[in-house]
């Protein structure tokens, strides 16, 4: 009876050992096969390997194993295959009128190939020789390759091809532009729903709209209450983006507006951690809020709008909700045939239409924009300026390697002049002898790439970790895919023939006859190589100023950001979220909650101050419109819009904003006072310039009806908006007085004594007397709120940083190299030089300017490269010039020290050539 | 017994695995997994239909409309999970009716051939 259970124990670490492989394999297969095949595929495979394993044991796990591989193998190939070809019949479909050859038909290339196929063997046959070689070789492309393929993955998938939407090229997000509400474009909760019902009803460039909004749900019963983040929907988002649930259905249109039973569809994701993936789910209930919904569909497992795990229908009429909603994101797809110029001279088109009829009652239609852009562009656009220059300056290391290997092959080119004139003697052609050396590097390349890929796949875990918690939450990752592959081989292809083209040329150059009859006479490699390799030098010393001026410069800009006085005090803050149930509290509840929350947590021992608010900096959070009193009709004034904050009794000294006039909130403003306010700095030179703002009035909101509230107090500037952007206006309000329908979220800000995680599990506790049910989410620390605010720059930054660290090193290999050649070919007449009275330093001297003569010359040409390059980045510096002299001399000064030291050692030795030994070899 | 249409005429030769799949299904609706299993009882197993190879083909089976889904549910024998079952259509049969009376005849060339002996007698 024990004999069975130690026996399925291993067993069923085997079988899920298996699965997990044989999951890894289905990734060869294109992404929407195996959206809509990949779960059944996995279940079929489970049920095979138990069969098997009960019915022969871990043998017939082996034999799986050998009928699965090949299988999965050539049909994903065919598959791949098959979503080509469709692809390119869509292409034809829709670009009729550019029918034509495809190119040229296959050719018969039989004699070269066998030739090829000798070249190859001959050139393994060769690097078989001279291992230490191809392993300096192989490394060296290893990192170079490896570095490549990793930003190229990680680019590709955070940036240009973040989602795993079907032809996600045409799928594209709507965004605004409001010019009276100051903003810049934005694509999230930007529209009304009106806006979306008009786009889908005139657009005829676009198709297959939908709106959503975004939200969280308490996901209730099992053993702790949890939030999920929630998408609210119209329209038909799976017909839109491709991915139909992979389990059960969609949502039908009676359910998307309200009129059919409440229905939830959820993530893989959500599916797995909390109802442990059983299928039997769709069809059964849930509690959402603490209400039931009929769960639907189970997506498949991607990360799919924006990472949501809930999705529920929006369960009301678009038209219900007025124009001033503007809460919600809309996305289609471009129709066949047309393009992005197309849908935005439309959408333009349409925006006007709705400026006629409604900037009257809404003056933030004037001159607003409506355009379309790709959803890459419009969720991760402004990751793309850093992602470019990534990858510039990633290829740029490569580049530099292959300088030194080309360096490499040229010395060794060499020593093997002789295999190569007798070659040539026994009647190899110029071009077969070149062909010969290419193929040698190029194998090489390859086998450096294979290892650089292995490189990729090991660091494309911690570099992601590296990335902001907002970009991976959202269901942006990357992973080594066919795509990077594809560009390893290419890459690594590439390097083979930019490091071999040099030395190729060199070997057909070699005169066989010529070079044998010279037999036995010392042998140099000639002016023209050494030119060559001085030329490599000096194009490596070029390369890594640029890259060395792009990380300075990034490195100043932050060090300057870093500088920034956020204008209060961020340390030792813990930050969480809150969200009350609206089914549990009531709109007068909220503030109470809150207020008494935060007197009973500043009880607490190690905590020094508490407060609640709906948002804190840094963030761009709510904002209002408000009406000035004295601001007489609206027609001629500008919209005032300022970012809009409910907060608690102690808020401003827990935090430590300056009081800089007034007085602060206190317990006489309750909730039947007569309503008050206090403004930042900015928002009181902003609304009443010139005046003291202590005093005025106020109104929040457009409604003639709203109330009139007194500015008491104003506190100063805190960079609300992140560190790198100005100040944005600022109101506060008291919770207890929060105005009509706003916020049951707030987020709970503890000052403590110690580290700011230590207090959670008090603060926890304290939560629990108040309401044992209520969750908390989003714990984190202010200073590490801050610190992701400025996360994307350090990203770019710390990257550069290395690769410029990277190309310096290997820049100055190729300096060390280069001069320990020069110093061993000339030897000999060093030794002269020592016998006619040359002392120590002179040699030494010699060979320092020789270098520095090589630097100063890579310095000229790197500068001028950096400075044209210096646009790419302006977008990435902050506070300095993109060509800040400062910087650019130091990193000259920087790469004129390295290359220095790195001709020091070559220069020792050649000092201490003792000068009759170098004769006596010559 | 269904007579070949035009439609299912276009679809042959049918590649093996498809006929094989259509015959599985030809008597139950299954699940992949079933398909499987019932390919390599009948075939001996000879014929082993691999996972990929399997859901290539019933990609293509169910894009020509040779075979459906049917409603995924339970499945009392692989631990009550829930499978997608599929079936075969009235197309579905009698492409594999033509398919068959295909291969008929080639059996039939090969034995005036003298390829092939008689059949046995049963």
């Amino acid at each position: 009876m024990s004999d069975d259970g130690e026996r399925s124990r291993p067993a069923a670490a085997l079988l899920a050992h298996s699965v997990d492989l044989f999951r890894l394999t289905l990734r060869l297969f294109p992404l929407p096969f195996r959206a809509r095949y990949a779960p059944e595929m996995e279940q079929l495979f489970r049920a095979w390997c138990h069969d098997q394993l009960r019915r022969r044991g871990p043998r017939g796990l082996v034999h799986v194993w050998r009928s699965t591989l090949a299988d999965v193998a050539g049909a994903a190939w065919r598959e791949h295959a098959a979503a080509r070809a469709a692809a390119r019949a869509e292409r034809c479909r829709t670009d009729a009128h550019r029918a034509g050859s495809d190119g040229p038909g296959p050719r018969d290339t039989g004699d070269s190939m066998t030739s090829l196929m000798q070249d190859v063997r001959y050139a393994f046959r060769t690097l078989r020789k001279s291992p230490g070689f191809v392993a300096v070789v192989v490394l060296s492309l290893a990192l170079g390759i490896g570095a490549n393929s990793l930003i190229y993955s990680v680019v590709d998938g955070v940036v240009f091809r973040p989602f795993a939407y079907p032809e996600s090229g045409r799928l594209v997000m709507l965004g605004a532009t409001y010019p009276k509400l100051g903003g810049e474009r934005s694509f999230v909760e930007t529209f009304a729903p009106a806006d979306y019902t008009d786009a889908e009803q005139q657009s005829r460039t676009l198709e297959r709209f939908f709106a959503f909004d975004l939200g969280n749900r308490n996901l209730s019963g099992g053993d702790r209450p949890e939030r999920v983040f929630t998408a609210f929907i119209w329209g038909d988002p799976f017909r839109t983006i491709g991915f139909r649930p992979a389990l059960g259905r969609g949502f039908t249109a009676e359910e998307t507006t309200g009129a059919g039973p409440r229905v939830a569809v959820l993530s893989h994701r959500v599916w797995q951690t909390r109802f442990g993936g059983d299928s039997a789910l769709v069809g059964r209930a849930i509690q959402v809020n603490g209400e039931p919904v009929t769960v639907v569909g189970i997506m498949p497992p991607a990360l799919l709008l924006l990472g949501a795990d809930l999705w529920l229908p929006m369960g009301v009429q678009p038209a219900v909700i007025p124009r001033s909603a503007r809460q919600y994101a809309i996305v289609a797809r471009l129709r066949p045939g047309a393009t992005l110029g197309q849908a935005n001279a439309e959408l333009a088109t349409i925006a006007a239409r709705t400026e006629r009829s409604h900037a009257k009652e809404r003056e933030e239609y004037a001159g607003w924009r409506l355009e379309a852009a790709p959803m890459a562009e419009a969720l991760v656009g402004e990751f793309r300026p850093a992602a470019v220059v990534l990858l510039g300056a990633v290829a740029l290391v490569l580049l530099i390697a292959c300088a030194n290997i080309a360096s490499l092959m040229l010395a060794r080119a060499a020593t093997r002049q002789r295999e190569i004139a007798v070659r040539r003697a026994l009647g190899a052609g110029r071009l077969r002898i070149a062909r010969q050396l290419l193929s040698e590097s190029v194998l090489l390349a390859l086998a450096g790439g294979a290892l650089g890929l292995l490189v990729a796949y090991g660091l494309i875990g911690p570099t992601l970790s590296l990335f902001p918690a907002q970009i991976t939450d959202a269901g942006v990752g990357a992973s080594i895919d066919t795509r990077v592959v594809g560009y390893t081989f290419l890459l690594a292809t590439l390097s083979g023939l930019v490091f071999g083209v040099a030395p190729a040329v060199q070997g057909a150059r070699t005169d066989g006859s010529h070079w044998l009859a010279a037999e036995g006479q010392r042998h140099t490699i000639g002016g023209r190589g050494r030119r060559l390799r001085h030329a490599l030098v000096v194009a490596e010393l070029a390369l890594a100023l640029v890259l060395l001026a792009g990380a300075g410069l990034l490195g100043r800009s932050f060090a300057r950001l870093r500088g920034i006085d956020p204008g209060f005090d961020t340390r030792n803050v813990l930050t969480m979220r809150l969200s009350l149930p609206r089914e549990k509290y009531a709109e007068r509840a909220v503030g109470p909650f809150f207020e008494e929350l935060a007197v009973r947590l500043v009880a607490l021992p190690g905590v020094r101050g508490a407060a609640a608010s709906t948002q804190f900096a840094p963030g761009n959070g709510f904002t209002t419109r408000v009406g000035l009193e004295g601001d007489r009709g609206s027609g001629s004034e500008a919209v005032r819009t300022t970012d809009i904050t409910n907060v608690t009794t102690g808020f401003f000294r827990a935090l430590g904003y300056a009081l800089k006039g007034g007085r602060d909130f206190g317990a006489q403003d309750s909730e039947s006072s007569p309503p008050v306010v206090v403004l930042n700095e900015t928002a009181a030179r902003r609304f009443f310039p010139g005046q003291s703002a202590i005093g005025r009035r106020v109104r929040i909101g457009e409604e003639p009806a709203a109330r009139w509230a007194e500015v008491v107090g104003v506190v100063g500037d805190v960079r609300n908006r992140g560190l790198d952007a100005a100040t944005a206006p600022e109101l506060f309000v008291p919770v207890r007085q929060q105005a009509a329908g706003f916020n049951n979220q707030l987020f709970l800000l503890v000052r403590t004594a110690g580290a700011p995680a230590s207090a959670l599990p008090a603060v926890r506790r304290t939560i629990a007397t108040l309401d044992p049910d209520q969750p908390v989410y989003m714990i984190r620390s202010l200073e590490g709120a801050f610190g992701e605010s400025i996360s994307e720059r350090r990203l770019a930054m710390l990257l550069l940083a290395i690769f410029a660290g990277l190309a310096l090193a290997l820049a100055s290999i190729g300096v060390y190299g280069i001069m320990s050649y020069m110093v061993s070919e000339r030897t000999h007449e060093i030794g002269i030089r020592m016998a006619l009275g040359a002392r120590r330093g002179d040699v030494l001297g010699m060979v320092l300017r020789q270098s520095a003569a090589l630097a100063v010359v890579g310095l000229a040409l790197g500068m001028a490269g950096a400075l044209a390059l210096s646009r790419a980045l302006s977008s990435l510096v902050f506070g300095i010039s993109a060509t800040d002299p400062g910087t650019l001399a130091g990193v000259a000064v920087l790469l004129l020290g390295v290359t220095a030291l790195a001709a020091l050692l070559p220069a020792r030795r050649a000092s201490r050539v003792s000068p009759a030994e170098a004769m006596r070899a010559g | 017994m269904p007579r070949p249409t035009r439609a299912a005429a276009e679809l042959l030769p049918l590649p093996a695995s498809d006929f094989q799949i259509l015959l599985a299904l030809g008597d139950a609706e299954r699940h992949g997994y079933g398909i499987m299993r019932e390919v390599a009882a009948r075939t001996d197993d000879e014929v082993q239909l691999g996972p990929g190879t399997l859901y290539g083909a019933v990609k293509r089976l169910l894009a020509t409309g040779l075979i459906e889904e049917s409603e995924a549910r339970p499945d009392a024998e692989l631990d009550d999970e829930r499978r997608r079952y599929y079936r075969i259509t009235t197309l579905g049969r009698q492409a594999a009716a033509a398919e068959a009376r295909r291969m008929e005849r080639l059996v039939a060339q090969a034995r005036r051939k003298r390829l092939l002996g008689r059949p046995e007698p049963a």
